[in-house]
């Protein structure tokens, strides 16, 4: 079930404990909410986010890095075992455990005259279309449904920067807060999206304020919720920020290697004001201001990855580009001709019958020499052995794969040159003698 | 891993802007380029660099065009698939745009919508084992695994982000994202 759909079961769980009668379970509880959402009291990542709230609340410790590394694993693995892999599955119930554990608080600061229309006014909420991207805003409408009236009652433009004008610094304040503990979990991509989220709701109060006061339902207007702009600068820029919730301009992050998906590189990173940053294992990322400043490592993780279009649009073609390969088909003394056994041609072979004749293929070959006798006659029979491999083994394949004559006679797509013995595989310095490695041809195929 | 591993970022200390030749806006020591990062006059198009050809577009998607300087300006051009790409060039996607582009040193640049991209300058030569290959985003999302040129020792490739971020790579897959 994705979240929307689980969104509507867990109203539908909130109203229906709302409808009984005085002595059942109070909806305002946040044990009949974990009732109707299905989150265990014990639940680790809830438990992790109560501690986690606690400490921006400037009441006890941060949770150590520990206790998030094993609740972030308990939640991947409900996300794997129960909400069909979902991606997003941590960030969403970081909110969901938010919206539990605040319920109680929200009735104690927001004075709402009874459970029904406190409820009312979410489903009012949740019934707005949703976002294109399926997000439920019933988490964060109970952040902002504070009783207050809102500042403005104008239907909001949100393709429009006045937009970001329309609210309230406290409302900013108060959707940055519940932002914040969403941030220091450590999901900047999450963080980047919640916003937008918070924003949903508000334009949703908005509507929702209009509607009671003029008594009637606003036709659907200029307010488009699927397209809300990312983002208001004033959620990120406003003074009760805290650092976890600072989203910065520039981000770097390492992919794994093509061949192994457990390894990446490293980065050494420095910023403008000398802060060097070391990054060493797949996804490790650093951020960094506008100007260049303030460069730092962050906390970057799978989830993000799944709630940045941009970023996963660009990981997904990187991993389905298909890498340029490079083969060496060796050849022996005074030979000219490739032996069919050879282990670089039997796998460029296999390589090129891969290669669909739609594709803008290029190959790049090098023929080369061993050192022995004359210059002049290395040239030509490096020379020799690239032509060879190209007409004997290159051309016959690619036609048997429909490329056409036009195409494997363009000079620009394949390129063939003979080097002679001027680049040796040979380390420098080491005696000329007739070695295999030498005796080669480069075949790069892109 | 087969080769040395390590990379460096550099942050450039932010720079006054600019106007001057084959970019946008100039003052007497910095130009902005194509896609608005701003540069060292020195470093703005020299077309006696543009001889050959350095990568080309392996695919392509949506809106994706390829600016290549003149002696007056730039010209703008569909980008095509097969397409080859010459030094100095820019590629810019729209809002449904996407391209994967393929350099002669095997390096791979991947580029989704809203992202502009210029190729600042690339040299490779395998037999004298020599290159210098740097980028600048301007803007959005790249995704690039570095080939030869940043197997050689030495500062050999280098992408540039808007707002003075300069990133030095020596052989790995990364992803980089300017606003």
């Amino acid at each position: 079930m994705n979240f929307r759909g689980w969104g509507n079961v867990a109203l539908v769980g909130l109203l229906a404990a709302c409808a009984q009668q005085p002595g059942q379970p109070n909806a305002w509880d946040p044990a009949a909410h974990r009732a109707a959402t299905g989150v265990a009291i014990d639940d680790q990542w809830c438990g992790y986010m109560r501690d986690l709230r606690a400490h921006l609340d400037g009441v006890g410790e941060r949770p150590s890095e520990d206790m998030r590394d094993a609740a972030l694993a308990a939640v991947r693995d409900e996300a794997a075992t129960a909400k069909d892999g979902d991606p997003l599955w941590p960030f969403r119930k970081a909110l969901i455990c938010e919206f539990i554990e605040g319920a109680g608080e929200e009735r104690q600061e927001f004075d709402w005259v009874s459970n029904a229309e406190f409820l009312s006014n979410a489903l009012m909420a949740f019934g707005n279309p949703p976002p294109a991207d399926g997000i439920s805003p019933l988490v964060p409408v109970f952040d902002h449904l504070d009783g207050a009236e809102p500042e403005s009652l104008e239907p909001v433009d949100l393709t429009q920067p006045a937009y970001c004008e329309a609210l309230e610094t406290s409302e900013l304040a108060l959707s940055q807060q519940r932002g914040g503990v969403v941030g220091a979990v450590g999901f900047p991509g999450s963080l980047q999206r919640a916003p937008d989220w918070f924003a949903h709701v508000q334009v949703s109060y908005h509507r929702w304020a209009r509607e009671q006061l003029e008594g009637h339902q606003l036709e659907e207007g200029p307010v488009d919720f699927g397209g809300i702009p990312y983002h208001c600068k004033r959620f990120h820029n406003a003074l009760e920020g805290s650092k976890e919730f600072a989203v910065k301009d520039n981000l770097i992050f390492l992919l794994p290697e093509l061949d192994d998906p457990n390894t990446a590189g490293r980065l050494e990173v420095q910023d403008s004001e000398g802060n060097v940053i070391v990054l060493d294992r797949v996804l490790a990322a650093a951020q960094l201001d506008n100007g260049g400043t303030g460069g730092e490592a962050i906390d970057f993780f799978a989830e993000d990855l799944a709630a940045s279009p941009a970023l996963a649009g660009a990981v997904d073609r990187s991993n389905n580009l298909p890498p340029p390969k490079v083969f060496q088909v060796l050849f022996g003394y005074n030979e000219r001709d490739p032996v069919a056994d050879d282990p670089g041609l039997i796998s460029l072979v296999a390589e090129l019958k891969t290669r669909d004749p739609a594709e803008p293929l290029r190959i790049a070959m090098t023929g080369h020499a061993d050192c022995v006798g004359p210059r002049w006659y290395n040239q030509l029979i490096s020379e020799d052995r690239v032509q060879n491999v190209f007409g004997q083994v290159i051309r016959p394949t690619l036609l048997g794969q429909g490329f056409g004559e036009n195409e494997l006679d363009d000079s620009k797509r394949f390129k063939l040159v003979g080097l002679g013995e001027t680049v040796p595989a040979r380390a420098p310095g080491d005696r000329c003698e007739a070695s295999d490695p030498d005796r080669r041809v480069v075949v790069v195929v892109q | 891993m087969g080769y040395d591993m390590i990379r460096t970022l550099m942050i450039a200390a932010a720079a006054t802007a600019g106007f001057a030749g084959g970019a946008v806006a100039s003052t007497d020591d910095k130009v902005m380029s194509l896609c608005q990062v701003e540069i060292d006059k020195d470093d703005a198009v020299r077309f006696d660099r543009r001889a050959e050809t350095v990568g080309f577009m392996k695919r392509t998607e949506g809106q994706v065009k390829v600016l290549r300087p003149t002696a007056d300006g730039f010209d703008e051009l569909e980008a095509e698939v097969g397409m080859d790409l010459f030094a100095q060039d820019a590629v810019v996607t729209g809002s449904n745009g996407g391209f994967d582009a393929i350099f002669t040193d095997n390096s791979t640049v991947s580029g989704v919508a809203d992202t502009c991209l210029e190729i600042s300058s690339y040299i490779y030569k395998p037999a004298q084992k020599t290159g210098d290959f740097r980028m600048r985003l301007g803007r959005g999302v790249v995704s690039v695994a570095a080939g030869e040129v940043a197997k050689i020792t030495g500062d050999t490739m280098s992408v540039k982000i808007r707002n003075d971020t300069n990133l030095a790579v020596t052989g790995t897959r990364i992803v980089i994202r300017a606003k």
